[in-house]
């Protein structure tokens, strides 16, 4: 007997048209003009798919959070169908705006030779204003600032002949952020690896790895850029390297996108993309590693869990992580969107939806008193700081600070 | 990673051991796929949907039915504990036990049911509403799931003359811009505050000045009750709800209190993550693992798999048999596959009573073997029909207690 299976693309013939999604969708909630995840998912892929013509600009709404996926009863994937179908059908094509804050590796590297004057101009009134009005970026969001040394360079110069000296090795994809705006991030992880007796290597060669190009119409460009993020990803797990990541998006990015939108075979390598957390995580759980912490570091941490962070499942690493630490006052935040979305709330168009979107995250961060808010996403990170009074750390630098790394090392015997 | 309890699904009956299991000090793991069926809520629990008393009616039910097999002596001691934990998450239900009342559907039919949200539109004996005096049956404008004809319809045949008036507001014309989304949640998020008084305000002024009661559809507070609160205190005469086609707005508020008190008790709450397989090692469940953590075992002393029937993919099917979808175990169905259904869609179907087989004590079965810490709990049991019976929510709420408890017992031991 033949059975027949359902090979529909992304399950969206799953869909029992339940509607829950559209009860999670951030967007939804605010601006009316979107269509919502069922309207602009499995819906309308069936019309689409009989005529393009029934594609609607209005998709390009979508935040990518995923929260829809993530509700979905019967797995199909909704927020993929939005983003293939914006990639196959939309006629608009990327202006300016889109190219300067798609391409983060052009602008950090421009921006980080000259960033004294950069980070100035970008604070001024003239430049907002010229900004706000002739690209479209909104002039009440505040750029992140950026280094004037750029972690790779710091590495070179100061780190490299170091780590060869570690028995065992990572890799590191540090995304841009962690190299052009907070290279401080990057080297709390060479610390933390360090004291627990790794070696941290950067990839052979490292692309931004393309989020930002996705949702910017320049998925042909995003796709290039992945091919040698991959590339360098599978060489180093040749030579025995995991690749670690201190960013959810570009692990998402990474791991997920570049197979579902992009096409890119990742299947190999999937696996040795992990996000730093979890890898020392399930190095403390399954190889004994132990982390000894300074008994000065006292703080009361909210986490908050980015969209991407919540799609991967992985945030009960970086929390379990920081619950390890004896000072730590945790508190875990309501798990919903911020609002940014990487380059989405930038937009004038779209910057008072932003902060609608992320306005309860931000009242209840307020009204909690905390020293510190932890997420693992750098535009997260951005949009709670641009918006609320609290400031923010990856997990990974708070692990990095209340870390004793003497006393680590004695704990693991690294010399 | 290790955990005192893992459950499997994350709808009431999960919530419910969860809840109850993590106020014991437990620590607990949900692994949710997707949101649950409260999301399709209508705003009462309903035990067993009969005339008269529900754990009455326990001792004519088959030796397979979960209420047989929990025994009606412990459904008596479970009733108490089930009121207070609604009552805990801030939920004010109303019952007239031992007897059951009657809810309204949302088309305007009278069913009975055990425990009902106070807002909504309760029937106190046979199916007949209290003689209210002039009806103002309020609709929204443009919001299809609420039906105001086929209710005012079903409403005369019981007596009561309903007056229909529509309503909006320019908040409920802006939710509008998007016809296909005009839906209870949306309008739930946008009827709060000021736009919640306008709204009322409009009401008012739609309906005749003598109206004695006021029914409006369940589309207030989606986050609490406040809301529902807010907009009964704008009127000087009794405002009660109707239940709308899903999605729920009560069933959504409901799952929001218990995943949030489930979290708030330490537990770890993993949503759009579904477990994929379990490792068996003499008769007990050892380990799970899932979709988003590879390699990862989630190990437990005790697990509870509550991840319901074919709606929420708990059970699946082909043309060869009826499967559990997370763990493999034992399924309980007819192995000839045209007795799976009956011709006349409102029979009862046989295949709305394919589960999991398990014992008396609700052990789950693999391989015809008791397996001593997997436990399942609400529509992913056999032997019952939860549609038919009226039955599903109260076997989902009493096994996922009945469970907890099982499992507090083992502790220390």
């Amino acid at each position: 007997m033949t059975v027949i299976k359902n090979i529909s693309e992304n399950n969206f013939e799953q869909c029992l048209k339940c509607s829950v999604c559209t009860v999670y969708c951030p967007v939804l909630a605010v601006n009316p003009a979107y269509p919502g995840p069922k309207q602009a998912g499995p819906d309308g892929e069936r019309y689409r798919l009989k005529d393009p013509q029934f594609y609607d600009e209005a998709l390009k709404y979508c935040l990518n959070c995923k929260r829809c996926e993530l509700a979905c009863p019967s797995g199909v994937k909704i927020g993929d169908i939005i983003q293939l179908a914006r990639i196959k059908y939309s006629k608009q094509r990327p202006g300016l705006r889109e190219i300067m804050l798609a391409n983060t590796d052009i602008m950090g590297s421009i921006a980080t030779r000259m960033a004294p004057i950069v980070n100035t101009s970008l604070k001024l009134t003239p430049v907002k204003k010229v900004m706000d009005g002739v690209l479209g970026i909104s002039s009440h969001a505040k750029f992140p600032q950026y280094a004037g040394e750029r972690f790779e360079t710091w590495y070179k110069k100061n780190a490299a002949q170091e780590q060869k000296q570690y028995a065992k090795q990572v890799s590191y994809f540090h995304g841009c952020y962690a190299n052009y705006n907070y290279p401080k991030l990057s080297k709390d992880l060479v610390k933390i690896m360090n004291a627990i007796g790794y070696g941290v290597q950067l990839l052979d060669k490292e692309k931004c790895c393309g989020v930002a190009l996705i949702a910017n119409m320049q998925s042909a460009q995003a796709k290039k850029q992945g091919l040698v993020n991959i590339a360098s990803i599978r060489k180093a797990k040749a030579e025995g390297r995991v690749t670690l990541t201190t960013s959810t998006t570009c692990t998402f990015t990474m791991r997920d996108e570049y197979e579902h939108l992009l096409g890119i075979d990742n299947h190999d390598v999937k696996e040795s993309i992990q996000l730093a957390t979890k890898f020392i995580y399930e190095l403390i759980e399954r190889q004994g590693v132990r982390l000894a912490f300074r008994s000065d570091y006292k703080k009361r941490i909210a986490y908050h869990t980015p969209c991407h962070m919540e799609k991967l499942g992985w945030a009960i690493y970086s929390t379990s992580l920081m619950r390890m630490i004896p000072g730590v006052d945790f508190v875990m935040l309501d798990s919903q969107c911020c609002g940014i979305s990487g380059t989405y709330g930038f937009k004038k168009e779209n910057y008072p939806y932003s902060q609608k979107i992320g306005e309860g995250l931000f009242k209840q961060i307020e009204s909690l008193k905390v020293d510190l808010v932890a997420t693992d996403c750098e535009t997260c990170k951005w949009q709670i700081e641009m918006s609320t009074t609290a400031p923010v750390e990856n997990p990974i630098s708070i692990i990095a600070d209340a870390l004793d790394v003497e006393a680590t090392k004695a704990l693991n015997s690294i010399k | 990673m290790k955990f005192d309890t893992i459950i499997i699904g994350g709808g009431l009956s999960g919530m419910a051991a969860g809840i109850s299991l993590a106020k014991k000090g437990q620590k607990c793991l949900m692994v949710s796929a997707g949101q649950s069926a409260l999301h399709f809520f209508s705003g009462s629990i309903d035990a067993y949907g009969c005339e008269g008393s529900a754990v009455g009616s326990v001792s004519s039910l088959p030796s397979c039915h979960p209420y047989s097999k929990m025994g009606k002596d412990t459904l008596i001691e479970l009733t108490p504990v089930a009121k207070s934990l609604l009552a805990d998450l801030g939920l004010d239900f109303v019952n007239n036990d031992p007897i059951n009342h009657y809810r309204m559907t949302p088309v305007g039919l009278m069913k009975p049911t055990w425990l009902t949200m106070r807002e909504y539109v309760r029937g106190s004996d046979v199916g007949q509403l209290e003689r209210w005096g002039k009806v103002a049956l309020v609709g929204i404008k443009g919001y299809l799931d609420f039906n105001t004809s086929f209710i005012s319809q079903n409403l005369d045949r019981q007596g009561i003359n309903a007056v229909e008036v529509e309503v909006t507001t320019p908040e409920l014309q802006k939710l509008r811009t998007n016809p296909s989304e005009m839906r209870s949640t949306n309008i739930a998020k946008t009827l709060v505050g000021d736009a919640l008084k306008a709204f009322a305000a409009e009401v008012k002024a739609a309906c005749p000045e003598d109206v004695d009661v006021y029914l409006l559809p369940a589309v207030f507070g989606i986050e609490d009750d406040g809301p529902v609160k807010a907009l009964q205190a704008e009127f000087d005469k009794p405002v009660h709800l109707i239940a709308t086609m899903p999605p729920s707005v009560p069933g959504i508020r409901m799952q929001t209190l218990m995943r949030r008190k489930f979290q708030a008790l330490g537990g770890t709450f993993m949503l759009g993550d579904a477990v994929v397989s379990g490792k068996f090692e003499g008769g007990r469940l050892v380990s799970v693992r899932t979709q988003n953590h590879g390699d990862m075992d989630f190990e437990a002393d005790n697990f509870v798999l509550a991840t319901g029937n074919f709606m929420t993919h708990g059970l699946t099917s082909d043309r060869n048999g009826v499967y559990e979808a997370a763990l493999g175990v034992d399924v309980d169905y007819l192995a000839d596959r045209k007795e799976w259904t009956k011709s006349n869609i409102f029979d009862d179907q046989p295949f709305m009573s394919f589960g999991v087989a398990t014992d008396d004590n609700l052990h789950a079965k693999k391989d015809g073997m008791v397996i001593e810490n997997l436990y399942a709990t609400g529509s992913v049991l056999s032997g019952f029909n939860g549609i038919k019976e009226g039955s599903s929510t109260g076997v989902s709420l009493m096994s996922g207690l009945y469970v907890a408890n099982q499992i507090t017992k083992t502790i220390g031991r």
